[in-house]
């Protein structure tokens, strides 16, 4: 699976990237999201993993640019935050299939990309 | 000395005292009216046409102050407390800022009434402290999130290998261990925020108990361990299932059992065990340790409270974290313990019914 990751803190997003790639996916990693637009136009993409706020959106968060470009407009979504508030990534927002608050257990994600990876039914919030 | 100009001597320093203070006070009798007032609570309450035949609080213009001296008047109690914010200017009165208004009964027998004595006091730039305290604390935990991932990440990563030398694959399972204790932490700081706050809300859903329980086990026991503890789950004799939140009756039982491991000594016991009890998940995390002396067993689960003995160990936070997420639940959390022979600690969850009537 093509799979792009935004996250601003460099060693999470290696760490990711190394994880991810050792499943075999093909990995894209960036830390804003003027960059994130370029990578989904030039490289594509299956799955976007990302922090909820990171710099370059110019509209809050990632999930508020989603809808405004046709290259991230259709793709499922995992985000994964710091915010200290449960109520503050809503998951009814189209396209996120799971939020992951951090620090969050590597096997749990490598579980939900699986299941998005079969196109299994979407459980958002177990 | 005559007696009266003694009398007047001491009326002087008492109004002295009462004109110095930066608070409000007042002094009402039992039928509301007004006996003595400072000129700091005239100045707070608006200057209102105080009359003999008209209660303060119908008195005052201000809506929130006088719902506020309502409140702490009609309180049935010795002393009770309330706490207003005034955010701009209400019907002209120009006073702004958050304000605390106590009041504590009395009775005089030189006045020959009883009544109330009533202190307000402004507490705004307490309250503004309180605030920035927080979005610093905030800030911080969440910086420190984002770190903590990469940590649990690549000790995941590194577990994962296959054909480590056992020293090292030891020393992965004691970085993980304490990783997860440390997310527990900054898990259960967040949650006091919110509960301090009043924005938790649950996020109930079906767990089984065992389930739960074995997972606080597979982290808590490496610590049992190195204690030479003997660390158990009692099984139930069938499976139990509730309704709450799971996140946060794991954070609760995980906090338990922290203690219990924590405060038991070197080759002692600790159990959980779980089962249903007139309708209600009754959980019991036991120890062998020191116990808990009948007077600290419900300030325990206080903020900030800790026995003396144990003042070097932690804030004091756990326990009343675990008493804030069991009450959200609508359950009960005690401690029993005799002296010297352990403790043991108790909560329930109610069923789902009682959980859906409370709006949860």
């Amino acid at each position: 699976m093509r799979i792009l990751v935004t996250e601003d803190d460099t060693v999470l997003r290696i760490m990711l990237t190394d994880f991810l790639t050792g499943l075999g996916h093909t990995v894209n990693g960036t830390d804003n999201g003027a960059e994130l637009v370029k990578l989904a136009q030039s490289e594509g993409a299956d799955l976007l993993i990302t922090d909820l706020y990171i710099p370059g959106t110019g509209e809050g968060s990632v999930i508020a640019m989603m809808g405004k470009h046709p290259a991230l407009e259709k793709l499922p979504v995992i985000v994964i935050t710091g915010s200290t508030d449960r109520e503050s990534a809503e998951p009814e927002i189209p396209g996120v299939v799971h939020i992951f608050p951090k620090p969050f257990d590597l096997a749990r994600l490598a579980e939900k990309i699986s299941h998005i990876e079969r196109g299994l039914p979407e459980d958002r919030l177990k | 000395m005559p007696n009266t100009a003694f009398n007047l001597q001491e009326s002087l320093k008492a109004h002295a005292l009462a004109e110095t203070i930066a608070e409000g006070a007042l002094l009402v009798d039992d039928r509301g009216r007004l006996i003595y007032s400072n000129t700091q609570a005239l100045k707070m309450l608006g200057f209102p046409p105080l009359r003999p035949d008209i209660s303060v609080t119908d008195a005052i213009d201000n809506k929130e102050f006088s719902r506020a001296l309502a409140e702490v008047l009609a309180s049935e109690k010795s002393s009770s407390e309330t706490v207003i914010t005034l955010g701009g200017q209400d019907e002209g009165h120009p006073i702004t800022g958050c304000f605390r208004v106590t009041s504590r009964r009395f009775f005089s027998k030189a006045l020959n009434c009883a009544g109330s004595a009533i202190m307000i006091r402004d507490v705004s730039a307490e309250k503004e402290r309180d605030a920035a305290r927080e979005v610093f604390f905030q800030m911080m935990i969440h910086d420190m999130r984002t770190p903590l991932s990469s940590i649990c990440g690549y000790t995941q990563l590194i577990k994962n290998r296959t054909g480590l030398p056992d020293d090292v694959s030891r020393c992965v399972r004691i970085v993980q261990h304490s990783s997860k204790r440390l997310s527990g932490m900054i898990e259960d700081a967040l949650n006091i925020i919110k509960f301090n706050r009043g924005s938790m809300r649950l996020q109930p859903g079906l767990i089984d108990a065992g389930e739960l329980c074995t997972g606080i086990f597979e982290v808590h026991e490496p610590l049992a361990a190195r204690k030479n503890i003997n660390f158990s789950i009692q099984p139930a004799p069938a499976k139990i299932e509730f309704h709450g939140d799971a996140a946060l009756i794991e954070r609760v039982i995980a906090n338990l059992v922290d203690n219990s491991l924590k405060f038991t000594p070197h080759g002692g016991t600790v159990s959980v065990s779980f089962r249903e009890a007139g309708g209600e998940t009754l959980f019991c995390v036991e120890d062998n340790g020191p116990g808990i002396p009948e007077d600290k067993r419900h300030a325990i689960f206080e903020m900030y409270t800790q026995l003396e003995e144990h003042a070097h160990m932690g804030f004091g936070l756990g326990l009343s974290m675990c008493k804030m997420a069991v009450e959200l639940h609508n359950g009960r959390i005690w401690a029993e313990s005799e002296k010297g022979a352990g403790a043991r600690f108790y909560f329930t969850i109610p069923p789902r019914a009682a959980l859906e009537n409370a709006g949860i």
